[in-house]
């Protein structure tokens, strides 16, 4: 008996600590001021380099179209136009500016991608950390509606009905660019990969024969810890949270995820994460869900199909959606 | 004479110890990345370096977009000083974990921690 209880003991270390060996291939580069790591599996270096830098140049292409930050690009047109007239853009920008339309519909506007002159006015893309005076923040609310923006997928025309309206596409722009990466990589004879736009995670089939992608989700209050981990295929996964861009000032924690319907950050969640059929998706609903916190993010991901989201409110309880129910690895459920 | 007894009560405390060491062994690792064993240092996507986390020393890299200098020390690893402008990579302190990550966006610099037999996540949504 004793040698028997030493041997399943030694056994049990043996696959706690065990990790299978890996013929993945992973690069780096910096694009939409993030950081894209693509990982491809199953192919040899030459055909993943090659899949891998075509993937890499679509994402670059797609930034130059939707990047908030240039007078020429679909989005500086759109918000350089807001009020005056409709402009003709992309069928890229097209697609992308529907899917914001719809989910912003879902979401009651929880969601929107009007956010611009909030983002704008509270300088999250700035050095300067401020927070702005009441009247500015109001003043910048009403400018925030999805309803007025106009697409129109026939014309290939966005308009935004009123001036000093301006688009930014924050929340679901990452998400869309991994999932046109993702189509890349098949149309080069790629069959395992693993797209990562920052934090917006594209999975394409399984990376080995039965074996999932394990994609860890961060811990919204522990750096270098996970809250749990997922095992996912030709599935894709995002989280928003209150720790990746913040500041304290007067012990209050201001982060760059803000309610439409308050002009201020979101306050009802520590972070939430999406997983969804597609990486727009998961993107989109993500942030939807931080702002409308448990209760009713877990209700709106519950209405799409295909959805799922684990939820961490600011009191630190996890919530998750009934199909992830034990599910998620190392979370206490 | 007193019978062999095949399993003695004090097997059975030593099995359940071990058995309950083992679960929360497991559980505690499960829930915190490993600690990492090198560090590998990236400018533009392009690997510069893979440093030992065993091995303390200080390291300078540089590259058209800047410097970044970092600093390994009792298995950890930070950026010490950079040239960017907003220093966020310098506050963000001392990493030591399995996927963890020092990004400095403006250098296009990064770290990333890894262990030698490959890592227990492929990717890490945040």
């Amino acid at each position: 008996m004793r040698m028997t209880a030493v041997v399943l003991m030694l056994g049990l270390l043996t696959a706690a600590g065990c990790r299978e060996t890996d013929d993945s291939h992973r690069r780096s580069q910096y694009l939409m001021g993030t950081v894209v790591t693509i990982t491809v599996a199953g192919l040899d270096r030459d055909d993943a380099d090659r899949a891998m830098n075509a993937a890499f140049e679509e994402i670059r292409r797609l930034e130059g179209i939707l990047t908030f930050f240039s007078e020429d690009s679909d989005l500086g047109r759109i918000n350089a136009a807001a009020g005056e007239r409709p402009v003709g853009v992309s069928a890229e920008t097209i697609e992308v500016l529907a899917e914001a339309r719809r989910i912003s519909d879902r979401s009651g506007g929880a969601f929107d991608a009007t956010i611009g002159p909030l983002v704008s006015l509270w300088g999250f893309e700035v050095k300067e950390r401020f927070v702005p005076p009441k009247e500015e923040i109001e003043r910048a609310r009403t400018l925030v509606n999805w309803r007025n923006m106009a697409v129109d997928p026939e014309l290939g025309t966005v308009r935004l009905e009123r001036r000093g309206m301006k688009v930014d596409l924050g929340g679901i722009a990452k998400g869309y660019a991994a999932d046109r990466a993702a189509e890349t990589l098949r149309k080069h004879g790629v069959s395992r990969a693993l797209v990562a736009v920052a934090g917006d995670i594209r999975a394409v089939g399984e990376k080995a024969v039965g074996v999932a992608w394990h994609v860890g989700i961060q811990h919204p209050r522990e750096p270098g810890a996970v809250l749990g981990s997922l095992k996912i295929a030709d599935r894709s996964v995002s989280t928003s949270g209150d720790y990746e861009r913040y500041f304290i000032k007067d012990d209050v924690r201001y982060h760059h995820i803000l309610d439409p319907a308050t002009g201020r950050p979101a306050a009802a969640s520590r972070s939430a994460t999406v997983l969804a059929p597609t990486t727009t998706l998961s993107d989109a609903l993500s942030t939807a869900a931080f702002v409308l916190g448990p209760e009713k993010g877990i209700a709106l991901v519950r209405s799409v199909p295909g959805a799922e989201a684990i939820i961490v409110d600011r009191e630190g309880r996890v919530h998750v959606t009934p199909g992830l129910a034990g599910k998620v690895e190392g979370l206490a459920s | 004479m007193r019978p062999d007894r095949v399993v003695t009560t004090g097997d059975i405390i030593v099995f359940v110890l071990l058995l309950a060491a083992t679960a929360a062994g497991v559980a505690f690792a499960s829930r915190s990345r490993p600690a990492g064993e090198e560090a590998a240092i990236e400018v533009n996507g392009v690997l510069r370096e893979k440093l030992a986390l065993s091995v303390d020393r200080l390291l300078k890299i540089e590259s058209p977009y800047g410097f970044n200098t970092v600093e390994v020390s009792g298995g950890r690893i930070r950026v010490r000083e950079a040239s960017c402008s907003n220093k966020i990579c310098a506050a963000q302190g001392w990493v030591h974990r399995e996927t963890e990550e020092i990004v400095c966006l403006p250098n296009r610099f990064s770290v990333r921690v890894a262990g030698r037999g490959g890592e227990k996540y492929d990717g890490i949504t945040r």
